[in-house]
């Protein structure tokens, strides 16, 4: 190989080039936009069957967090994780990349956490609904974090709202969980979409 | 140490598309062709056809899985090929110091 076959400015278009390719790699999905959409329709379920449940029965907080709370979370988390088996595999990817371990560690981080600040946070008199949608962000602002930029729009917005809702105060605070819960879930709906839409602009 | 170095690769380091995806596949450790094809772009044969080059200098290997619902073919870099794209980082990191830019390190340090 003469030297002369590449000069210096072609091995500076290399390091820039390289430096785009793994800047775009970091950009791309982690789970199918489905899995979004699942997690928005458990959560808007969860909303109405709890203030159903409330209202209808009666039933204290704690039970509703235990009966209908915990299994959405469930059916949530193991959507997410079917998500994201499809996503690896159809790109080929290995599940335990140091990139994919961060994934996993946020994940069990961030669910271990809003559990146990939700569980006690329905004892107190703090705003729910607003600290809530607020609380809800913190998964948008990972995803955004692990794939797409664009999601930290919607975590913002979701913020914002999260921000103005601890300032509302209706006669019944019940009465405001329902509208953040079925926010979240069309939150979670509208980043599904955006993840699709960035998929599609990757795809070309 | 420059001169040293860049005697030791081959026309593959050279070339943009196979650069690319070995820069990929590094990166990745295992991704399948249509992941390439996506990130990369191009006509399928012209990208099969670096990646067979790529296979045949020893840098890549190639499985094809049959688990899903279609074959896939998924490429992985072998540990001569990581070896060898340091290295060529490396000497990119030299060859821009001798020129006095100190722009190489940046870039080494990004794909580290």
């Amino acid at each position: 190989m003469e030297r002369g076959e590449k000069n210096i400015e072609q091995y500076m278009e290399d390091i820039a080039h390289i430096r785009a390719l793994l800047e775009q790699n970091e950009e791309r999905p982690v789970i199918r936009p489905w899995a979004f959409y699942v997690w928005g329709l458990v959560v808007i379920a969860a909303s109405l069957i709890s203030a159903y449940l409330l209202h209808a029965f009666g039933l204290d907080r704690h039970t509703i967090y235990f009966t209908v709370g915990i299994p959405g979370l469930l059916i949530g988390s193991m959507a997410e994780i079917r998500g994201l088996i499809s996503q690896m595999r159809d790109d080929a990817l290995p599940f335990f990349s140091i990139r994919m371990n961060r994934y996993y560690w946020s994940f069990l981080g961030i669910i271990i956490s809003l559990l146990f600040f939700i569980y006690f946070l329905i004892d107190t008199d703090a705003p729910l609904a607003g600290l809530l949608i607020m609380g809800s962000t913190i998964p948008v602002f990972m995803y955004g974090l692990m794939s797409f930029s664009s999601l930290f729009f919607n975590g913002y917005i979701m913020l914002t709202l999260g921000f103005i809702a601890l300032f509302i105060h209706p006669s019944d605070p019940l009465y405001l969980s329902l509208p953040a819960g079925i926010l979240i879930g069309i939150s979670y709906i509208i980043a599904g979409i955006q993840t699709h839409r960035e998929v599609k602009r990757l795809d070309g | 140490m420059t001169d040293d170095l860049y005697t030791q690769f081959d026309n593959i380091f050279f070339e943009r598309t196979r650069l690319s995806l070995l820069t990929l596949i590094r990166a990745n450790e295992t991704v399948s062709f249509t992941f390439l094809r996506k990130r990369i772009g191009g006509s399928d044969g012209a990208l099969y056809t670096h990646l067979e080059k790529l296979i045949q200098a020893g840098y890549l290997v190639k499985e094809r899985d049959t688990s899903g619902k279609a074959v896939k073919t998924n490429y992985s870099i072998t540990a001569s090929g990581r070896e060898k794209y340091n290295e060529y980082l490396l000497f990119l990191r030299e060859v821009l110091n001798t020129d006095g830019r100190g722009k190489g390190e940046e870039a080494y340090e990004t794909d580290k």
